[in-house]
């Protein structure tokens, strides 16, 4: 046993230090000037890989843990996968994902070719450069409060198609031998097969098995982490049993928990540590990249990144155009995808380990991430202001049959934050005063209860950031907060919008005052409100006797009553 | 593929599904993690886990630390330190000793002692999240006695770190002990603040910069050569704890914790062999020093103080288990090959073993308790309840009211106008304190029979209870009184369930607030008033209130 210790003590943290010290530091720059984190965690790779200092080394650790990263990554994604929240023009966003995959294949293979790369090398180009870069654009979008918007719906209804385009497209090139087309075709055939296995466990266990076992666990924050952690390993360690890649074992995962309700708070729980992971993964690429690799096709790389962020509006205006949706919309909608995803990188690694093409190939594909990643990210903040200058060129498309879909988006609304007597009191009233009432409760006990009610649900903790955007906490007219918890409030206050209503609960009056000054119209304080009715029960048990046991007698019958109810 | 992605997943896989029964079970996670290592021994590569594992102590002790207030030291001080290194300092000597007759040497003596005197603050306070949360004596007891433990145990790390056991050594490893804890202070008050407003509200920034600064510390701590554990304690101390995205922060370090504990204590389990018969000796003597002696200590240190049989006997079974400091000490030994086979297998095992009879003791504490009374001469001096109590013992028709919080107050005053004698029990000290303004007060616990003797309960004609606990709910309703009892409960199902066993009334606090708040809430939906005017009307509300009190 000791004899597998002799290394002494065990330096682990440097190399780790190195890496997530620097990708905070270019983090912190990338905020400043506006840049998503991705392009600081790419930028970690390059800085400390081969390219400039070479001060990191791919240890064991570094390679699991990116590995990891990439894994949960796609589970993530797996569990956004959410069929009913683009339900409503899931029609066109199918067509315009499928012609999109098509003609930009079609146009990365074009430049690529033109550029001068050879047919395999431009095969590989063309099918990494063809995602958007989700992270950024659901990033830029939440922050602009955008997501629910047309445009910002069809974006992200392309790119959850482009997923799963993504995890077959990861599963093939991962496959053995790829050498003739027979060969592919079988492959391709074989790994459909598998998946499609794969994905009949998933779809059995999310209809028998998921709801259940997570409700077992809810309660306990601990278990119902593992438990989440532990249903993507299956998955892992499953497709690696098949030789498939398990990127796509862990993305099935995530679909299979996709329409589980505890997902939300799942999601919430694992991506912190994913987020960790990530950046080693990008460390880890830019490790494989020598400084020669980086910049041996620059000048290519700059020609086909404005070829292609060109290309890319062009291709998908006219698709969403074609869908019949006004012009705002098919402009803005396009400008939002015009870069290329962090995946390209994912690809191209992995073509770089299959022998498929060499690291300048995965430089080439580095600098063009981070060329239209930086430069889109400007294009996405700034779309509606740059949709008013060429407003009067898009006149052409104008036309009476042109019109948008109407989307369910919460607005003017309620939530209501948690769950007990107080609000199941309330709120009647207020699904009678709001079209959309948003209850985000966290305590899986009252999960039937809240399924079965005619108002809207989310499980999970109204703490993590995501979880309050879901709920449309910006835009609600009236938050009525059950909880107690001061931070939780204050987090409220300080999101809410300057017409939004704020009814919260406090503990002590210490907390009352606080949340008052921060802002809240009304804080209920039940021990205050209770201590004036229970002085006056007091004074009558005291005083008129009589009269107290007739008023103790009927409240006691209303609260049989709701008991009956509550139980019922 | 990476050789360790196998058994890391065989880690969560299995773990879940042990914690699945045992979340039934009400069993903690940390010892099923024990157990599972132990089953997955065979599987688990040693080298590159036990690193993975360094991970899991380093986010512990990260979260300890961040936790870890200044403000927190002097409430401590002045509540339970001397329990704490009474009851550390009797139990480690004591096997100390033992461990030297047993043929060891300084050294591992001490791993030994310190197994046997450090509780478990993980466990400990999550079996008893209810009486903390409550705010109960023995929960505030039980988690005050845990943070001086680990503070201690902190300290004994940051020793037991040092190369060579000279007074030249140790003062060195102190001393960069103190300069790394040093750069922390300096952080937490120049650097910290300037991170998270530059940070922009970003959680997935503010999470990061957290795990940066862990991993920044931890490096400083390699550099000098010392514990890891100092340096991930100076990284949690780095960070403050009032800003705004701190709810971000701590659920995003939840996350790391969760992630690599499960890895840390899984690997402690796998490291276990089949023990030879000097370690089962050993873990015999830990066992028995844990489940028993260790009790019994703190029972009569509390008592000692002056604290309730009850208290006494609830607090020690929070104690009753092995450290998850006392498992980092272990590891930390092995890793610089100090520690002997026997001594860290029967650490382990018997952590593992003390955690789960620790959740038994902890949910069979009130029969524990009563068994307790009849076999051992356990008498308070009831020094506490005497010195602080002060009750007519001739008091008849009076109103007893139990709890001297908002509600309890306000009761008191109002049967104190209606001209009514009034005994107020109340069991928290500074609240106590506040209750002594009226004539008939006492310091005791509302489930002991002792305080409802000196409350005169069978000649009251009321019994108020303003606190919502069921156990203190059933002992008023079993009491030989012919006093009209009105209880509190915080939910409607159970308030049913009292009126059923015999109460007259019970309050519940947010089913009565419910229709104010409806009030409220129709106002602001029918009238036409400005949300400023609402607000500072409101808020004028509960200043006149707070005036009243």
């Amino acid at each position: 046993m000791i004899g597998l210790l002799q290394t002494g003590s065990l330096p682990f943290a440097t190399d780790f230090a190195i890496i997530i010290i620097t990708a905070v530091l270019l983090s912190y720059i990338a905020r400043l000037t506006g840049q998503p984190t991705i392009v600081a965690y790419i930028f970690t790779g390059l800085v400390l890989g081969p390219v400039f200092l070479d001060i990191v080394s791919q240890s064991e650790l570094v390679v699991l843990m990116s590995e990891l990263g990439l894994g949960f990554l796609l589970f993530l994604i797996g569990m956004k996968m959410r069929i009913d929240d683009i339900r409503e023009i899931l029609r066109p966003i199918v067509n315009i994902a499928i012609w999109q995959t098509i003609l930009q294949t079609a146009l990365a293979f074009g430049v690529a070719f033109a550029l001068g790369f050879t047919l395999l090398e431009t095969t590989i180009i063309a099918l990494a450069t063809v995602f958007g870069a989700t992270p950024i654009i659901v990033k830029l979008l939440s922050d602009k409060d955008e997501l629910a918007t047309l445009p910002g719906k069809i974006d992200v209804g392309v790119l959850i198609i482009q997923d799963i385009y993504l995890v077959i497209l990861l599963a093939v090139l991962s496959a053995d031998s790829l050498s003739n087309p027979q060969e592919i075709a079988v492959s391709i055939g074989t790994i459909l097969l598998l998946m499609s296995g794969i994905g009949i466990v998933s779809y059995l266990s999310a209809r028998y098995l998921l709801p259940s076992l997570f409700r077992a666990v809810a309660e306990d924050r601990r278990a119902f982490f593992i438990v989440g952690i532990a249903w993507a390993f299956v998955f892992i360690l499953g497709t690696e049993q098949l030789d498939l890649s398990l990127e796509v074992g862990a993305f099935l995962a995530g679909l299979s928990l996709a329409q589980v309700p505890y997902t939300s708070e799942l999601t919430e729980r694992v991506r912190p540590i994913t987020d960790f992971f990530m950046v080693v993964f990008f460390t880890s690429i830019g490790l494989q990249l020598a400084a020669d690799n980086l910049l041996a096709y620059w000048v290519e790389a700059l020609i086909a990144s404005a070829a292609l962020m060109v290309g890319n509006f062009l291709i998908i205006f006219y698709l969403i155009d074609r869908e019949q949706f006004t012009p705002e919309t098919s402009f803005i909608g396009s400008l939002n995808m015009a870069q290329v995803s962090e995946f390209s990188l994912v690809v191209g690694a992995l073509a770089v380990t299959q022998g498929f093409i060499d690291a300048s190939i995965l430089g080439y594909l580095s600098l063009m991430a981070i060329v239209t990643m930086s430069l889109s990210t400007y294009l996405i903040n700034y779309n509606y202001e740059i949709y008013e200058r060429v407003k009067p060129y898009l006149a052409r498309f104008e036309s009476e049959e042109k019109r948008d879909v109407d989307l369910h988006v919460y607005r003017d609304h309620a939530v209501v934050v948690g769950y007990d007597e107080i609000i199941r009191a309330a709120l009647p009233l207020l699904q009678e005063h709001f079209r959309d009432v948003v209850v985000v409760d966290r305590n899986p006990a009252h999960a039937e209860i809240h399924q079965s009610a005619d108002y809207e649900y989310i499980y999970g903790d109204f703490k993590h950031g995501e979880i309050r955007s879901g709920a449309g906490l910006k835009r609600a007219a009236f938050v009525l907060s059950s909880t107690v918890e001061p931070d939780i409030n204050r987090i409220l206050l300080k999101e809410v919008g300057d017409e939004t209503v704020v009814f919260a609960e406090a503990e002590s009056t210490e907390d009352a005052a606080d949340l008052y000054d921060r802002g809240a119209q009304y804080v209920i304080l039940s021990t205050a409100l209770t201590s004036e009715k229970l002085a006056d029960h007091l004074r009558r048990y005291f005083n008129e006797p009589e009269e107290f046991w007739s008023v103790v007698d009927s409240d006691i019958g209303h609260l049989r009553w709701v008991r009956g109810e509550f139980d019922g | 593929m990476v050789e360790l992605l196998t058994p890391l997943g065989a880690i969560f896989i299995v773990a879940a599904i042990f914690l699945v029964f045992a979340t039934r079970l009400g069993i903690p996670a940390v010892p099923i993690y024990i157990i599972v290592g132990v089953i997955l021994a065979p599987f688990i590569p040693q080298g590159t886990t036990l690193e993975l594992a360094q991970w899991g102590v380093a986010f512990l002790v990260f979260t300890f630390g961040v936790e870890v207030e200044p403000g927190r030291f002097r409430a401590v001080a002045r509540d339970s330190e001397h329990v704490a290194a009474l009851q550390v300092l009797l139990i480690g000597s004591l096997v100390f000793g033992l461990g030297l007759v047993f043929g060891l040497d300084m050294l591992n003596a001490v791993y030994f002692a310190s197994a046997a005197a450090l509780s478990s603050s993980l466990v400990g306070r999550e079996l008893a999240v209810h009486d903390i949360r409550r705010n109960l004596i023995q929960g505030r007891l039980i988690s005050s006695i845990h943070f001086a433990q680990d503070l201690f145990a902190v300290v004994l790390i940051l020793v037991l770190s040092a190369d060579v056991f000279t007074p030249d050594g140790i003062a060195l490893k102190l001393g960069y002990g103190v300069v790394i804890l040093l750069v922390a202070a300096l952080v937490r008050v120049y650097v910290f603040d300037l991170l998270v407003s530059l940070s922009g509200d970003s959680d997935e920034l503010i999470i990061l910069t957290g795990v940066a600064l862990l991993l920044g510390f931890i490096s400083l701590a390699e550099l000098t050569g010392i514990s890891i554990v100092v340096g991930a304690f100076a990284a949690g101390l780095a960070i403050t704890r009032d800003f705004p995205d701190k709810l971000a922060l701590e659920a995003g370090l939840e996350s790391f914790d969760d992630f690599f504990a499960a890895v840390f204590f899984v690997t402690v389990g796998s490291l276990i062999t089949v023990p030879t018969p000097r370690a089962l000796l050993f873990a015999g003597v830990l066992l028995f020093v844990i489940v028993v002696l260790k009790p019994l200590v703190t029972i009569y240190a509390l008592l000692y103080q002056g604290y309730e049989t009850r208290t006494a006997s609830l607090t020690s079974f929070g104690l009753d288990q092995v450290s998850e400091f006392a498992l980092i000490i272990a590891i930390q030994a092995l890793i610089l090959e100090r520690i002997q086979p026997d001594v860290f297998e029967a650490i382990i095992l018997v952590a593992a073993l003390t955690m789960i009879t620790s959740t038994a003791t902890r949910q069979y504490s009130e029969p524990l308790y009563r068994i307790l009374m009849r076999i051992l001469p356990l008498e308070s001096t009831h020094s506490k309840l005497n010195s602080r109590s002060s009750v007519d013992s001739s008091l008849t028709d009076h109103v007893i009211i139990v709890g001297y919080g908002r509600l309890g107050t306000l009761a008191a005053r109002t049967c104190e106008d209606e001209g009514q004698p009034v005994v107020v029990v109340e069991h928290d000290p500074d609240r106590h304190e506040l209750a002594t303004t009226h004539e008939n007060h006492i310091f005791g616990d509302a489930v002991s029979s002792e305080t409802w003797e000196r409350a005169n309960a069978d000649e009251a004609q009321l019994i108020l209870s303003t606190v919502s606990d069921r156990q203190i709910s059933s002992q008023i309703l079993g009491l030989e009184t012919d006093a009209d009892i009105i209880l509190r409960s915080d939910r409607v199902d159970e308030a049913g369930e009292l009126l059923e066993a015999g109460a007259e009334y019970v309050i519940v606090p947010d089913f009565l607030a419910s229709e104010q708040l409806l009030e409220k809430i129709r106002t602001v939906l029918t009238e036409d008033v400005s949300l400023e005017e609402l607000r500072s009307r409101n808020k004028r509300r509960l200043h006149q209130d707070l005036e009243f009190r």
